[in-house]
Parts: structure tokens; sequence; C-alpha cells
């Protein structure tokens, strides 16, 4: 019984060992704490848009249309890079009269859609206020009840 | 077995180095050519474990929703050859993008493989500029955009309307299926307008037959000379 116990401590003692050297050794050994990072120039948190702005926003939906079909943050209406043309037609109407800020979202937060999606609108509507929801859809859907 | 024969083996086990692995492309980037009537395109790419370990393949994710792929087999073993599918939906891309395929992989040294693709769709339309802007108070001049055939058929314009009564506009052939000018004036500036001009085509390709050109009387944002 205690051989088993001694030896089960030897065991972990020998991972534990390996563990630590491959950390210190390792030359793209992950950080032991996560952090948040801070979100990009033309970035807002959806802890802005609920606060600051207190979900007074338009919201831009850069994912697929099926995507957009399936699922989307209420109010939002479809721009993605396939359909831009047509669908900003669509929204001409809205951002004519636009006096908040318009925040694009995407698949996640590598999804560079949404920012291409934003680079052209500007180019178009020099609006003010435009920015890309940091983490996406999977920030927005994560913090639904 | 014997205490004193299983610590040392638990030690080298414990001790020794990983073996690399690495998943890698023949090619530097992956080309990506289609037809400017093609809707959506596939393409195939090999690699090849290059490394010491097998592979396993966890999760593929893409930086564009326009494209899609899978690989051929979940492990790759060392030196074996893998061909990975991707399929691209060139709806309205035009010239050349830069897209990846993030491919995650169980290899501490490699936990994501990155799969670059270079997508080039032939022009066969350019609309110079794309947009005319006007500032709000700005005196409503005439601006005027040029519509180019780039492709080796010619494509005449048939007609041209305006989603917003406030603009004029008149559209002139320069060379019959080749070049076009294209003349707009707001008729006022006094307010903010956001529109465009449809331009109808007598393209064979169903995506060139409707074009569109923007315009827009906007505020001017702050710092703006």
């Amino acid at each position: 019984m205690f051989r088993a116990l001694f030896q089960a401590l030897i065991l972990g003692g020998c991972s534990l060992l390996a563990a630590a050297a491959t950390h210190l050794l390792h030359p793209r050994a992950p950080a032991l704490y996560l952090q948040k990072a801070a979100p990009r120039e033309d970035e807002a948190t959806l802890e802005r848009v609920k606060g600051e702005w207190q979900n007074r926003v338009i919201w831009l939906d850069a994912r697929p249309e099926e995507q957009f079909r399936q699922e989307h943050i209420p109010g939002a209406r479809p721009l993605n890079e396939q359909q831009f043309d047509s669908q900003l037609v669509e929204l001409f109407d809205l951002l004519q009269t636009a006096e908040v800020p318009v925040i694009l979202y995407c698949s996640g937060e590598r999804c560079e859609a949404a920012r291409r999606v934003r680079e052209r609108l500007l180019q178009i509507v020099p609006l003010e206020q435009c920015f890309i929801l940091k983490g996406g859809w999977p920030a927005w859907k994560a913090a639904q009840p | 077995m014997h205490r004193a024969r299983v610590l040392p083996l638990l030690f080298f086990l414990a001790a020794a180095p990983p073996a690399a692995a690495e998943l890698s492309l023949g090619v530097p980037v992956v080309e990506v050519r289609p037809q400017p009537e093609d809707e959506t395109i596939q393409v195939a790419f090999e690699f090849t474990n290059k490394g010491a370990k097998p592979v396993r393949v966890l999760g593929l994710d893409s930086s564009c929703s326009c494209l899609s792929a899978d690989l051929d087999k979940a492990v790759y073993q060392p030196g074996e050859k893998g061909v990975g599918r991707a399929e691209f939906k060139v709806s309205s891309f035009v010239g050349v993008h830069e897209k990846t395929l993030n491919v995650q992989t169980d290899d501490p040294d490699q936990p994501e493989w990155i799969v670059p693709f270079r997508l080039t769709v032939p022009e066969i339309l350019r609309i110079e500029p794309k947009t005319l802007q006007w500032w709000v108070g700005d005196e409503a001049r005439e601006q005027t955009t040029r519509v180019t055939v780039t492709g080796d058929d010619p494509i005449r314009i048939t007609d041209i309307t305006s989603t917003r009564e406030n603009v004029e506009f008149s559209w002139h052939e320069i060379q019959p299926g080749r070049e076009y000018e294209v003349r707009v004036r707001p008729k006022s500036t006094t307010e903010v307008m956001l529109g465009a001009l449809r331009i109808e085509t007598d393209s064979r390709i169903p995506k060139y037959r409707r074009q569109l050109a923007f315009f827009s009387v906007y505020r001017k944002p702050e710092g703006q000379p």
C-alpha cells in the first residue's frame, strides 16, 4: 500500500519536474495567467456598447448571409464582403440619418471580414463613429443569459 | 517491474526532448485563379508532415467567410503527404485578395499551421472613382466617374438610373463597348444624401449586368481639410 503510494508520488513528482522544465525551456511557453488584450483603436467592447452608448447603436453583421439568417444580434442588418454593394444601398436610409455609433461584427476574434467591410464603408460614408465589436459574434453570444 | 528499472525509464521519458513535427506546403502560397464568370472555385493543395512525429489536425478556421476547406485525413504520420481541398465563393470579389486557412494541430511546436491563399479574380469592368463625394455646404459642382471595360469582350452600358431624385446625371459613350463617362451633380448639398447609380450593361456574365457607383453628400468629419 505504502509502496504504491510512494511510487505514485514519485510519478507525480517526475511529471511536475518535466512540466516545469518544459515551461522554463520552451521558447514559446504560454503565460501562466490570462490577460485580456486591450481593444484596438477601431474596436469597441460589448461593455462600451452597453455602458457608454446604452445599446443605442446600429449593428451591422459582416458574416455570410446564411449565418445572418440563422441568427443575429436583434436589429442588426447584413453588410458582408460578398454582397457589399447591394446590401449597402439598402442601408442608405438608415445611415443617412444615423446619429449613433455603427458597430460591425463578424464570426470571431480572428475574423478580418468586419475590418475590411468597415474600410469599404468608410470610403463611401465617412461615419465619425464606426467600430468593430471586440470578440465578434461569439462575444455577444457569450454575454447572453 | 522492479522500481530500480522503472524509475530510470520514467526519468528518460520525462526528460526526452519532444520530436519536432511540421506540416508544410510545397509552395509559398496557394494560387487561386477563377474566371470572371465563376461564382465559386475549388482548389486542391498538397502538403507534407516534415517532422519526426505524427500530427493530429484538431480544427480548421478561415480568415474569410468566402473560404471553406477540409483535409483528407485527421492524422499525418512523419513524411506523409496530405491533400486539402478549398472552395472559394468568388461572388463580387475582383482583383487580388490574400486569405488564410488556419489549421489547429496537437503539436505544441506548431499549434497553428497557416495556409496562405492568393485569390486573383480578373477585372473586366472598372468604375473609377467608385464613389463621388461632396461635403454638406459645398458648391454642388459636377463630378465625373469613368466606366472602363478591361476584359476581352466589349460591354455596353444600356441604362443608368439613380436611387435618389436629388441628383442630376448624364452618360456618354467615349469608345463603344469600352469606355464611358458618367457626369453627376447633386441638385443641392444642404442635406446629407447617400445614393447610388445603377449601371445596367449587356454583359454575358450575370453579375456584371448591374454595377453600382456611389455618391454621397455628407457631413465633413472633424479634422478633414
